[in-house]
């Protein structure tokens, strides 16, 4: 093939790849792909869970691919890349019905896990302890405090007002206190 | 909320539930000053706060890694090849493929055949067609005759031009009065010929779904080399537009184009 290897990407050339990948270079859009799958993924994982986390990563990323076009370089990639990711999940979660009764099964769950766990696992255990979360205050809390959304866009994009998100936040951090491991 | 908040009827402590508020500085300067008063007084408030910052430092630490499983495969399965985006003003071949060293290959397989096929047309000598050569529904025909015959020196076919001296003037191949690029001496522009040229190239992209990539990514590069090529003749007809070589080198290309499109046309209605 003609493109560039993509190992032999330089850093900070997003722009340039996205362009390319809007033209239709896979190649270029494989480099985008291993430079932000990390981030992309834990966003899933902590919204979704680990279950669904793969599929919702790869929905995210064919769906940037499908959207390439609309990327016009005012902001990062990776910016537009997570608006992407965010809108995938939340209408993904929206969609699916299994997660009514896993919304009700949320406190049990969360109950369940053992709390202030000692040594090295208790960053993995608070990792874990999130995504067992309660739906609501689970996506409110990786929203606000580990993605630095606001609670205006918060509600905005779950269409929730302003006083439950604050609500859902604090009940989550709540509930996080037991699994700081320290 | 006011600022004396005692306990609720079941006896929590109110404040409790709005460090959270307190944390993220979104209190009212008097709220704050309230709640910074419970809190010297109250080591439960206090110990939560505390919590709370941990929760909130933690959540900003949180590290990235990448999935166990390699995601990529099947993210490219699903992404290749990318369809066409239809916009205005725009054909499906100016979009970007990728050309592989067989495609490259496939390609020159073809060059060679047009090549063959345009010798033995001029060895044949002058051919004047009397069927149209482009129509979307037309009976086929084979590739070697997409090659653009030589200028005719037919009096049907003829525009004249003024200006040329003694010499007689050249001709102008006159393909097809309906869709052939005759015109081009005038205006440059063929109504009928564009309006040809437009269905085929809609006929080609409803049908390209039929096509192997390969031999799609063929027709594609050979549109877009064919239309720079008709772009840069009708440059140079604009800018001398008395010269006839000129002209029949603008027409013969935009006949080839309009074979070429044909051909792929029927190729993908064959599949």
């Amino acid at each position: 093939m003609l493109s560039v290897d993509p190992d032999t990407v330089s850093p900070g050339s997003d722009a340039v790849d996205a362009m390319l990948a809007a033209a239709g270079d896979a190649r270029a859009f494989e480099r985008l792909y291993r430079g932000h799958v990390a981030r992309i993924h834990g966003l899933a994982r902590r919204m979704a869970g680990e279950d669904e986390a793969g599929d919702l990563t790869q929905m995210i990323f064919v769906r940037a691919w499908q959207k390439l076009g609309t990327f016009r370089g005012e902001s990062k990639f990776g910016t537009w890349l997570h608006r992407v990711a965010i809108n995938v999940i939340l209408g993904r979660r929206a969609s699916m019905k299994t997660e009514r009764a896993r919304r009700h099964e949320g406190d049990e769950i969360f109950e369940t896990l053992p709390s202030r766990p000692a040594g090295t696992e208790h960053r993995v255990d608070f990792d874990r302890a999130i995504v067992k979360l309660p739906q609501g205050a689970r996506q409110i809390f990786v929203l606000h405090d580990v993605e630095g959304f606001k609670h205006e866009e918060i509600a905005r994009l779950l269409k929730i007002n302003i006083g439950t998100s604050k609500a859902q936040l604090h009940r989550a951090r709540m509930l996080l206190r037991g699994h700081l491991g320290r | 909320m006011g600022l004396d908040i005692g306990r609720d009827d079941r006896g929590r402590d109110p404040w409790i539930d709005r460090l959270s508020e307190y944390l993220d500085g979104e209190m009212t300067g008097h709220e704050r000053t309230a709640c910074e008063a419970h809190l010297a007084t109250c080591d439960a408030c206090t110990e939560a706060l505390d919590d709370l910052r941990a929760v909130v430092s933690r959540a900003q630490a949180l590290e990235d890694a990448p999935p166990a499983e390699d995601l990529w495969p099947g993210i490219a399965s699903q992404i290749a090849p990318r369809r066409p985006i239809a916009r205005p003003g725009r054909v499906w071949w100016t979009r970007r493929f990728e050309i592989g060293v067989p495609q490259l290959a496939a390609a020159g397989v073809l060059l060679v055949g047009l090549s063959a096929g345009a010798v033995w047309l001029l060895a044949r000598g002058p051919v004047v067609r009397t069927t149209p050569i482009a129509g979307v529904r037309s009976a086929p025909a084979p590739i070697a005759a997409a090659v653009p015959s030589p200028p005719a020196p037919s009096p049907s076919a003829t525009t004249t031009t003024a200006g040329s001296g003694a010499e007689a003037p050249m001709a102008v191949p006159a393909y097809d009065a309906g869709t052939g690029p005759a015109a081009v001496t005038a205006g440059m522009t063929n109504p009928r010929y564009d309006a040809s040229i437009a269905a085929l190239e809609q006929a080609l992209a409803d049908g390209q779904g039929h096509l192997d990539p390969k031999t799609l990514r063929i027709i594609a590069r050979n549109l877009r080399v064919i239309d720079r090529a008709i772009e840069e003749a009708r440059t140079a007809v604009a800018a001398d537009p008395n010269n006839t070589w000129l002209q029949s080198h603008l027409a013969a290309t935009m006949k080839r184009k309009a074979d070429l499109l044909r051909s792929a046309t029927l190729l993908a209605a064959a599949g």
